[in-house]
């Protein structure tokens, strides 16, 4: 059955379950992430189970100890007893009155301390069963004792430990040991309170030695494990730092030991990373600076071929068909040429560091106009068809007019090129914080992983037709690098034959942090089909 | 690797001292235990059994007297012995207990399914409901009805309501202690103990009845004397914890009325003769109570060691008649004679120490004497015909008791302020001979040797006014009924007596110890010759007078060092004495 509760208790359980649980989680957590906490608690269960062990067997052995102790001198006792009694009561069957002072001499000699009380048990006489000292009850002593001593030959001692009761209604664990004199029984009963309390303190004295050693192991083991955790800790942060780029990063080493060792070879390493990557470095700058030099130094003798491969051009209905093709292709190879190094010089431009931001506050949608009409004669000649979707209002931002007019027309040719005759899209966003700007085609599309490689230097998807389409293969790098100096991002996206998107989401402001874009990179009518009810949608309007 | 087999050296050596007891240490002093135990002073008891199957009249009444020796269940009433019995309630043995020297069944009737069995004993005395022992002598004849019950079991249907207990039970199973009350004259400060015998039927029992009898007042007797106690009436007794040295004793709310301090102060008295017991705490339905005049709300015994009935300060030095008739006292070894034109005979000192009250040689004239200015006068004549005085008594107001008797009665006198005599009209003791009479130091109770017929026996008598306002001694009780032919006494201290007596069994006079409320006599051991006097005063040594007939017939007074337990002796001197 449950009991109904109160919606209030009901929050304040669920409370303690969700702080129960929270505090759960945080000691795992700890668990799982701290070896001090793991080694310290491992010590201490350990410990405890050792201590424990330890304790129980001690405590026996204490035990066994006092309590033979006690027997023995209990049985000295009872030998002592019983031979006043022997004397006393030699002369044949006694009369009540000497028993009594028997018992009386014998209850004496237990001292001002009570050691004992001392019954004798005499069933010869009617109405009267013997005597006791003191307050104790005859009871007291077991039946399995009496029978014992009742049968057995006359002053051989039994023993055994039972509960002494007394008058008030008190009772105590006591040792009973008796013997049989003469027709008599005589029987001391002995408290075991002393003993108990003996016992008592000794439990105690364990029981705080034993937190005392456990706490104290715990605190060693926490101490060794900080003197290993704590250098360990600093070569992971050494290391972590180390991989954020700060190569300078060494640690510090101490003493000779093995955590010596391993801060000395983490600095060498370190070290050597350092001057590998600086070599590279190295290497890298000279060879842009190779390239550069080489760009300039081919640009005076190509302008002068230039011009001559121009004069020839002019003149080439005045040769004869084969040379005039020459001229012709001579003419076609050096525009290529020149564009070619027109965008190694942009490329080195950019290796060295020397490309400046030339912002200003423009209409997007201008841009864009402005590129698809520099490319609505090619894409005419392939059969395209550009579309475009701007926002109504103008969508300002801080760009760099040059550099986002390079980025559209070469997204456009690209698409152009790339189409094959189909429709291509070009679309415009904006949010609070950023602009986007999306070209769609529907050509060949791109291979899983393409969508990396476009951005790289000379990548082409099909080398060999690339001749003929003409691209220098260095577009898309430059236009990434045009994207990254506004701070922000040239995506690609594309499938086999489902054509490509690539995505230019810029900030409003420039040198702003760009966080998201206003349009996605994987065309919404792409993503719809990929949800599978939308695939079942399809199904069912076919 | 050498250090460190230096040190595991070391730590096993440190493992092994900690298991080894210690073989030597410095001598330490104290008790292990802090206080003492209430069990010091062992009590025994006997263990009763109900009855046997098919036992007889005469089994079953025996098994019924020595049963009831037994004070068992809760409150002592003969739990086992009621067994025996046809009735539960039909015996209620408070009412008096019959103490016996002797039992015999002198005859048993069985009619069918009835019984009746006679048994006679010796009787010695009887103890009251109050506690109150009374020496009476005499053949004592108990009948006990039987019959048989369902199972073919006899059982008691009727019996004597006394408890009859033999003289060992009585030592076994009852204690003899004193309640404390005032002394009638509230100038006298020492209180008067009241003996009672109470039942042992457990420590908590017995100190708590002592209690609830001392709240209850004195005995019949001692009233008779006039002493006051200050519980207010009808003061219960709600609790009494004795626990660490301390007893705590929780009155009822009719206390509030009493005077804090002089109910303390019996109690404290009262209570203090239990060993278990060395402070007080008072409470007044459960609170306790500042009592004025002492710091905190324990009190300890010593505050009201005042009020000791023994009176307080160094014992006084003896005094003794030198062969020659004067006076001479007990300074050094050889005794000195301070008044020497002073002749006298059977002399008595005052508690100041400054008057001497003796008899003329011839017995029949009481003189007072200023032992600082050596003035004699006689104060009184004997006015029976052949009166003869015996030894005078001082009581501590300064009054002398002196008795004058001969063949036939005695007359009793009190001699105020050394000067004005009065015959004391209510003197009970009038028809018999006195052989000897001393009074109480608190004045309450007067001591006396008996002449009836031919025993001589040790009474106990108060001393009081009558309601007409003359003074009497009256109430004279025996306290003991084995003392047959006592020949002088004194008071040891405020309730036990020195006698110099003879037994039936024992008839060659001996020293004996006897406590006034009626317990066992003990023997004491004499300096060995023929005793004839004795005197005696709290925390001095006794005195003993004797006659010793070799080497040669010589009169002497000893007295027991108590550092060597022997008797040590003042050649030719008599009459002993210490103030009282
Ligand atoms: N819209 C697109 N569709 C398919 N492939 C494309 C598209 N745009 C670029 N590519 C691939 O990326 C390669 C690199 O393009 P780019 O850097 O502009 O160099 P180029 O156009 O000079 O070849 C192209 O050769 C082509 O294979
Ligand atoms: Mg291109």
């Amino acid at each position: 059955m449950r009991i109904p509760l109160k919606a209030s208790t009901r929050r304040g359980l669920s409370v303690i379950r969700r702080l129960a649980r929270a505090a759960l989680g945080a000691t795992q957590a700890r668990w799982r992430r701290s070896i001090r906490v793991r080694v310290v608690t491992t010590t201490l269960v350990v410990s405890a189970i050792v201590v424990a062990v330890l304790g129980v067997f001690l405590m026996q052995q204490i035990t066994n100890a006092l309590l033979e102790a006690k027997e023995r001198a209990a049985l000295l006792q009872l030998d002592d007893g019983v031979g006043i009694a022997q004397g006393r009561l030699a002369t044949g069957p006694s009369d009540p009155e000497t028993l009594n002072d028997v018992v009386t001499t014998l209850a004496r000699r237990s001292g001002t301390a009570g050691l004992y009380e001392v019954i004798l048990i005499d069933d010869r006489d009617p109405g009267i069963n013997g005597f006791s000292s003191n307050a104790i009850k005859p009871d007291s002593v077991p039946a399995r004792l009496r029978l014992q001593v009742e049968r057995a030959p006359a002053s051989n001692p039994y023993r055994t430990y039972g509960r002494l009761s007394y008058d008030d209604g008190t009772s105590t664990a006591g040792l009973i040991v008796g013997a049989k004199v003469n027709a008599y029984q005589i029987y001391y009963l002995f408290p075991l309170t002393q003993e108990r309390q003996s016992l008592v303190v000794v439990q105690r004295t364990l029981f705080g030695v034993g937190a005392a050693l456990m706490l104290l192991l715990a605190a060693i083991a926490s101490l060794v494990t900080r003197q290993v955790v704590i250098p360990v800790r600093l070569a992971a942060q050494s290391a972590e730092r180390l991989a954020a780029g700060r190569l300078e990063e060494r640690m510090k080493v101490r003493g000779e030991d093995d955590l010596a060792r391993l801060a000395t070879s983490f600095n060498d390493m370190a070290a050597n990373l350092q001057e590998k990557i600086v070599q590279l470095e190295e290497l890298s700058k000279v060879q842009r600076q190779f390239v550069s030099d080489v760009s300039h130094e081919l640009r005076t003798p190509l302008t002068t071929i230039r011009i001559a491969a121009d004069v020839l051009y002019e003149a080439r209905e005045d040769f004869d068909p084969l040379t005039s093709r020459s001229a012709e292709l001579l003419q076609s190879q050096l525009e290529r040429f020149e564009g070619l190094l027109a965008d190694l010089l942009e490329i080195s431009r950019y290796d060295a560091g020397a490309a400046t931001l030339d912002a200003e506050s423009i209409d997007v949608r201008e841009l864009v106009l402005r590129a698809v009409g520099d490319t609505e004669d090619l894409a005419e000649r392939k059969g395209s068809k550009i579309v475009q979707q701007l926002p109504g209002e103008a969508t300002m931002a801080e760009v760099d007019r040059r550099r986002v007019e390079r980025i559209l027309r070469n997204l456009l040719v690209n698409a152009v090129e790339h189409g094959e005759g189909k429709d291509i899209v070009v679309s415009v966003a904006a949010d609070r914080d950023a602009v986007a700007i999306a070209v769609r085609d529907h050509g060949c599309g791109l291979r899983p992983g393409e969508a990396h490689m476009v951005f790289d230097r000379f990548w082409r998807a099909d080398p060999a037709r690339a001749r003929t389409t003409g691209g220098t293969g260095l577009g898309l790098s430059i236009s990434k690098e045009d994207a990254r100096l506004h701070g922000g991002w040239l995506q690609a996206w594309g499938e086999p034959d489902q054509g490509c998107q690539f995505r230019l989401s810029l900030p409003r402001v420039a040198g702003a942090e760009l966080r998201g874009s206003p349009l996605p990179l994987v065309p919404p009518e792409v993503e719809l089909r990929r949800a599978p009810y939308a695939e079942l949608k399809l199904e069912a309007d076919a | 690797m050498r250090r460190g087999l230096a040190l595991v050296t070391v730590v096993l050596c440190a493992v092994a001292g900690c298991a080894s007891v210690p073989s030597g240490s410095q001598v330490i002093g104290g008790r292990i235990t802090n206080h003492q135990q209430p069990i010091d002073d062992p009590y025994v008891r006997v263990i009763p059994v109900g009855p046997g199957r098919d036992w007889d009249p005469g089994k079953i009444i025996t098994a019924f007297q020595a049963a009831s020796g037994s004070f068992d269940g809760p409150n002592g009433d003969h739990k086992v012995a009621r067994e025996y019995l046809a009735c539960g309630g039909c015996w209620q043995p408070g009412i008096s207990t019959v103490v016996y020297d002797r039992m015999e069944q002198t005859s048993v009737q069985i009619g069918g399914a009835h019984a009746s069995v006679t048994v006679e004993v010796d009787q010695l005395g009887r103890i009251g409901s109050d506690g109150q022992y009374i020496a009476d002598s005499h053949r004592f004849k108990a009948t006990y009805q039987l019959r048989q019950d369902a199972q073919k079991q006899w059982r008691i249907s009727w019996l004597p309501q006394e408890l009859l207990l033999s003289r060992n039970d009585v030592n076994r199973a009852f204690r003899t202690l004193d309640l404390y009350f005032f002394s009638p004259d509230p100038q006298v400060k020492a209180l008067v103990p009241n003996p009672v015998f109470i039942p042992m039927v457990n420590r908590t029992w017995l100190s708590q009845q002592l209690v609830k009898q001392l709240l209850g007042g004195p005995t019949t007797w001692l009233r008779g004397a006039g002493v006051r106690t200050d519980f207010p009436g009808g003061t219960q007794l709600r609790r009494l914890d004795i626990s660490g040295g301390v007893a705590t004793v929780d009155l009822s709310r009719q206390a509030r009325s009493g005077d804090l301090r002089n109910m303390s102060i019996q109690l404290m008295w009262t209570l203090r003769q239990l060993r278990e017991v060395d402070q007080l705490k008072l409470e007044i339905e459960g609170k306790p109570v500042q009592v004025p005049g002492v710091g905190g709300t324990v009190q300890s015994a010593s505050v009201w060691s005042g009020y000791n009935p023994d009176g307080q300060g160094d014992a006084p030095r003896g005094w003794v008649r030198t062969a020659d008739g004067r006076l001479a006292r007990l300074d050094s070894s050889v005794p000195q004679v301070l008044l020497p034109k002073l002749r006298v005979s059977q002399p008595a000192i005052s508690y100041d120490a400054r008057q001497v009250a003796a008899v003329s040689k011839s017995g029949d004239t009481v003189t007072v004497t200023d032992m600082t200015t050596g003035a004699t006068r006689v104060v009184l004549h004997a006015k029976l015909a052949g009166g003869r005085f015996c030894k005078p008594s001082w009581d501590s107001r300064g009054n002398v008791w002196a008795v004058e008797s001969n063949s036939h009665g005695s007359r009793l006198w009190e001699i105020t302020s050394g000067t004005t005599k009065i015959a004391v009209d209510g003197w009970t003791l009038a028809p018999y001979p006195v052989r000897a009479l001393r009074i109480s130091r608190d004045g309450t109770r007067a001591a006396a040797i008996v002449q009836m017929g031919q025993v001589s026996q040790v009474q106990l008598g108060r001393v009081d006014r009558a309601p007409t306002g003359g003074l009497q001694a009256e109430g004279f009780i025996a306290i003991n009924s084995d003392l047959s032919a006592a020949l002088d006494l004194t008071w040891r201290d405020a309730d036990h007596l020195a006698v110099i007596g003879a037994t039936d069994s024992n008839p060659s006079p001996l020293l004996y110890d006897v406590p006034v409320g009626g317990g066992t006599i003990q023997p004491m051991v004499g300096p060995g010759g023929d005793m004839k006097a004795v005197a005696a005063y709290p925390g001095a040594p006794l005195l003993v007078a004797q006659h010793v007939s070799s080497p040669q017939p010589l009169d002497n007074v000893c007295w027991l060092s108590d550092k060597y337990g022997e008797w040590k002796c003042y050649d030719r001197t008599s009459a002993p004495a210490y103030p009282g």
